[in-house]
């Protein structure tokens, strides 16, 4: 090999290494490092490489989503075409079955106004019981259909507490004394901003509650004022719930393990109902047990300050008692036959001349309208709205005479028009001691 | 909604005041909540400024200056095109980033998340891209990139460098109703049509490789191929002496580096005259680089085209950057207004960039764009 061989050899071994040593050094730093740019750039296209390989995987999961989101969303609109079709069938069920137990009520409570023996006597107290008991499990139905279905809205005004604690008082004292319970409440002077029916209906399955799984003991009904919040709260010394129980006893047809059977008349369906009606009127409810010990109820209403009170209680709760029904001249319209006949019946027990029609046809004809007293009309007519001949009747009449709606439909709209109207509603089924209290208001 | 709701627009008149008057007259429809424009470095940035404040002070606005304009008209230089997007079927949103080194990935996220919440079409999940317009020689785009890809997950994204009409000096891009420089902007575009993301070129290697023995990573500059002067290694593998090399002689016989199956050009910016080499993206020390040789641009372009009419349709809009050397290539070989009819048939409107970028990675001598397809994606799904 000549010398200048020797040296172009040399010379390109002496780049090879240096080639060499460059491709060492870059195989060495190795690990993506992002603050280098020609790291950053490389460690980008890896990426975009990985990134196109799992579309491919993401599209088929995609599409495998999809598919059963569009499933889902089948079986969806099947489970809410369920529960609207269960509204609606609760609804009607209800609305149905009100009608004649509405008629059997007034039958029964005229038959034992009758002067009986003692035995037709008891059975008599039996069937109204039964009949109470039928209503009850029936309006729970319904309240629940209602607020499944969104319709029941809260109607909120400034209340008064005391008169409703009173009210439920009064109510459940006999209840929790029959129960072989004491009953005792402890009030307060606040005023609150809530619905007072719904607050009622709420407190009233609080409280049907608490005396039907007390055994020995009692239950208190308090109000006291915490901080700017009012707290209504519904004690009892029953079993207590357990703290896994605490999270379930909201839901539908929960029932509590140690519910007395025997004695257990209703369907598991009440603190259901007082859980969704807090929600309507957006109080917070809140519930805290020791098994054993017994339950605590608790909801919390913002108090209204002194400025917001009104200035005085338009409503007293419990009205006179006093009048009498005695000779008055009552107009009965309702499209059951059996519902006028019941109607009749009672009313005349109670003193008072009756006529019943159908229909209001012809009425001008055989009754003076002048010597009427008092209108008693059926919403549902078979032709138009008791509302509609109301009003016809009153036209042909040359004096005021007070109208009575009843219906079995509770809604919003309903009662609403017939505010407007100035007649006064009274939903079915009818309660004897109400009815007869709205009709000496009316009459007196 | 069959109405038109992708408007473009271009004007050559280089009194700013008035090219942005002819701008505003053909984007007049109401409906247009978002400008993107792509204008020569040639204006008076200031004046172009104050007139596009002025005439879209009540809509977005965003663009960047270019090596060479892609208008309704095909190529232009010397002049402004703009885009404008209806509301009906797009929302267009703006992220800002101005100093191109601090932008960290919190800063990414922080603006990303900014951006996806904006950018919503009602009745509609996000179906959208990204377009980044990046300072053309701000020597940052990889890291930018990245860091930005990191916070955008799965949204698609491209995008180009602004050019300044081939000098090299500076570069900027429009936002916040100023031209910056340092800077990127980052367009969310979300839209109910269907659209594709894609890039392309038209090289094929050689069987030249070169190693790089020394580079300056910070400069993208390579003073060494294979142990040797890099000028002088480049000029033999070509067969011609150093001296006879030249900005066009590079940009017909560029160099890439082999990632996976995938070849990435790496364009050279200028030859030095120390016989380094500066490039337009990122060099190392120990990267391999290949020798590729440009085949049909034409041809390239058309069977692309061809592929994503059969996807998506003819689009009613591709918004494109196109590296301004392919520009430079079509024109040393002459072919330079059947490529710009090609762009016009196609209904390309973009731009001359220093580089491209797709999917967090920064590239050179692409066509890198979205093509926007005339079908609305099926909602309901």
């Amino acid at each position: 090999m000549s010398q200048s061989e020797l040296d172009a050899a040399q010379k390109e071994n002496a780049k090879l290494r240096k080639i060499n040593q460059a491709l060492i050094e870059r195989l060495e730093s190795g690990a993506v490092q992002l603050a280098n740019p020609y790291s950053a750039f490389e460690h980008s296209v890896t990426l975009a490489e990985q990134v196109r390989e799992r579309t491919d995987a993401l599209n088929q999961a995609l599409e495998k989503l999809n598919l059963s989101h569009r499933e889902l969303s089948q079986a969806n609109q099947v489970a809410e075409q369920a529960n609207l079709s269960k509204t609606k069938f609760l609804a009607a069920v209800s609305h149905d079955l009100l009608q004649p137990l509405n008629a059997a009520r007034l039958f029964a409570t005229t038959l034992a106004e009758q002067p009986l023996d003692d035995r037709p006597k008891s059975l008599v107290d039996s069937m109204t019981r039964s009949l109470n008991d039928v209503e009850n499990l029936l309006r729970t139905l319904v309240d629940i259909s209602k607020l499944d279905a969104g319709v029941v809205h809260a109607d909120k005004t400034n209340i008064r507490v005391a008169p409703i604690l009173e009210q439920l008082s009064t109510e459940f004292e006999a209840a929790a004394q029959h129960a072989g319970l004491k009953f005792k409440h402890r009030t307060c002077n606040a005023w609150v901003h809530s619905d007072s029916l719904l607050l009622i209906r709420l407190l009233r399955n609080l409280l049907t509650n608490a005396i039907r799984y007390t055994k020995t003991g009692g239950v208190l009904l308090s109000a006291r004022q915490r901080g700017d919040k009012l707290l209504i709260q519904v004690w009892d010394t029953g079993e207590g719930i357990s703290q896994e129980d605490q999270k379930s006893i909201f839901d539908e047809f929960k029932r509590l393990p140690n519910a007395d059977k025997a004695h257990d008349k209703g369907l598991g369906l009440g603190l259901s109902i007082v859980d969704k009606i807090a929600k309507v009127l957006n109080h917070t409810l809140t519930v805290t047990s020791t098994l054993g010990k017994g339950s605590v109820f608790s909801l919390e209403i913002p108090i209204l300050n002194r400025a917001q009170e009104p200035a005085n209680d338009p409503s007293p709760l419990h009205p006179s008692l006093s009048s009498s029904l005695q000779g008055k001249q009552i107009l009965v319209v309702d499209n059951d036959a059996t519902i006028c006949e019941a109607m009749s019946q009672l009313l005349t027990h109670w003193g008072a001349n009756v006529a019943t029609s159908l229909n209001g046809e012809a009425l001008g004809d055989k009754i003076d309208l002048g010597s009427v007293d008092l209108l008693i009309v059926d919403y549902h007519l078979d032709q138009g709205t008791g509302i509609d001949l109301a009003k016809r009747l009153l036209e042909q009449s040359s004096i005021d005479i007070p109208v009575l709606v009843v219906t079995a439909n509770h809604s919003q709209s309903l009662n609403e028009t017939i505010r407007q109207e100035g007649f006064s509603l009274l939903h079915k089924p009818l309660k004897p001691l109400l009815f007869r209290q709205r009709l000496r208001q009316l009459l007196g | 909604m069959n109405a038109q709701s992708i408007f473009t627009a271009s004007s050559s008149n280089s009194d700013p005041e008035l090219a942005v008057k002819e701008l505003k007259h053909q984007l007049n429809d109401p409906s247009i909540q978002f400008v993107l424009f792509f204008c020569s470095a040639s204006f008076n940035l200031a004046k172009l400024g104050y007139a596009l404040n002025e005439q879209f002070h009540d809509i977005g606005i965003s663009g960047c200056t270019t090596a060479g304009e892609i208008t309704p008209n095909g190529y232009e230089r010397g002049s402004i095109t703009a885009i404008g997007f209806s509301n009906q079927d797009f929302c267009v949103q703006v992220g800002s980033v101005k100093n191109l080194k601090r932008f960290t990935l919190g800063n990414a996220q922080t603006m990303l998340d900014q951006l996806r919440s904006q950018c919503t079409l009602s009745s509609a999940a996000l179906n959208g891209f990204a377009i980044t317009l990046v300072d053309g020689l701000s020597i940052d785009e990889e890291i930018f990139l990245a860091t930005l890809n990191s916070a955008l997950g799965s949204i698609p994204s491209f995008g180009g460098s602004a050019g300044d009409d081939v000098n090299l000096a500076t570069t900027h891009v429009f936002f916040d109703g100023d031209f910056h420089t340092d800077a990127a902007a980052v367009l969310m575009v979300n839209t109910r049509f269907e659209f594709e993301v894609f890039t392309t070129h038209h090289l094929l290697p050689t069987d030249n490789k070169f190693v790089v023995t020394d580079a300056e990573p910070q400069n993208r500059k390579v003073n060494e191929l294979n142990a040797d002067l890099a000028a002088t290694e480049y000029a033999d593998a070509l067969e011609l002496s150093v001296d006879q090399l030249n900005n066009d002689i590079c940009t017909l016989n560029p160099l890439a580096v082999k990632i996976g199956e995938q070849y990435f050009i790496r364009s050279i910016q200028s030859i030095e005259p120390d016989s380094s080499l500066t490039f337009f993206c990122a060099m190392e020390n120990g990267i391999a680089l290949t020798l590729m040789q440009p085949k049909d641009l034409k041809e390239n372009l058309i069977d692309l085209f061809n592929g994503i009419e059969s996807r998506i349709g003819k689009p009613q809009i591709v918004i494109g950057c196109d590296c301004f050397l392919r520009r430079r290539e079509a024109e040393l070989k002459g072919e330079d207004q059947q490529v710009s009819e090609l762009l016009k048939a196609f209904n390309v409107i973009g731009l001359n960039t220093y580089g491209e970028q797709f999917s967090g990675m920064h590239i050179n001598q692409t066509f890198t764009a979205v093509a926007i397809g005339q079908r609305r994606l099926n909602e309901s799904v």
